[in-house]
């Protein structure tokens, strides 16, 4: 059986309801991006609702809050980690701390697995921003 | 799965928009057709209304009768949608002049649902 690649985000620093997700690749939808400094990531919406409030069909989704005009470099970070066959990948974790094997904090902030590249055309570092990510389900 | 990105936005700080840049799966491509003279549409299911489709327009400068340059320039998009990468492919993004052999920039866009 083919695994699967789970992509991981978690938006707030006191992981409240609803802040936490795990989306699945293979349910990815699409990509846009809302404004300057984020990039909105969407796949196949996990209740199944067909259409959303506004009568379009449904997706869920999270958006990350980045480098101004990084864009395409984010939209390449999150596509190689996509690409990546079966895994866990963590886009963002804004609580900011990693674990190790046996769940003793590595004391790490805003924790992601993904390195994005520099912009192309400036050379300028693309990261994600302090307010880094938020769930949509 | 291939992903592809597109960007018609020649000036990298107007990025950040409707209707500028986009990444979709490669199994979310719904077709192409010939939208006129010197261009061709590529389909895909848009994230902001699954019922409806997102359209790319490639243009072309081939203005002759025969429209040679129609398949030429659905022959290369079909090659990179299936090309063997491991994550992102760029079909076309006017803020670096990445594009297909065949196609012209000027005038290609992304026009989201």
């Amino acid at each position: 059986m083919k695994k699967e690649t789970f992509l991981y985000v978690a938006e707030s620093a006191t992981y409240a309801t609803g802040d936490q997700a795990v989306f699945q690749a293979s349910n990815f939808i699409g990509a846009e991006t809302p404004s300057a400094t984020s990039t909105r990531f969407h796949f196949t919406p996990t209740a199944g609702a067909s259409v959303n409030a506004a009568g379009l069909g449904a997706t869920d989704s999270f958006t990350v809050t980045h480098t101004l005009d990084g864009h395409i470099e984010i939209l390449k970070g999150v596509a190689r980690a996509m690409a990546t066959p079966g895994g866990f990948v963590v886009v963002q974790d804004d609580e900011g701390t990693a674990f190790s094997a046996d769940g003793s904090s590595l004391g790490s902030t805003g924790f992601s697995d993904i390195s994005y590249d520099a912009i192309a055309s400036t050379g300028t570092a693309v990261k994600v921003s302090g307010t880094g990510v938020t769930v949509a389900i | 799965m291939n992903y592809i990105i597109a960007n018609d936005q020649g000036t990298l700080t107007s990025l950040g928009a409707a209707d500028q840049t986009v990444m979709f799966p490669s199994n979310m491509i719904l077709g192409m057709d010939v939208a006129e003279d010197t261009g061709i549409n590529l389909f895909v299911v848009s994230p902001l209304d699954t019922n409806d489709g997102d359209a790319l327009l490639l243009k072309h400068a081939n203005t002759n009768t025969a429209k040679l340059d129609h398949r030429k320039l659905i022959d290369e998009c079909v090659s990179l949608i299936n090309g063997d990468y491991n994550g992102a492919a760029v079909l076309f993004d006017a803020a670096n002049d990445v594009k297909l052999p065949t196609q012209v920039l000027t005038g290609s866009t992304v026009t989201q649902d």
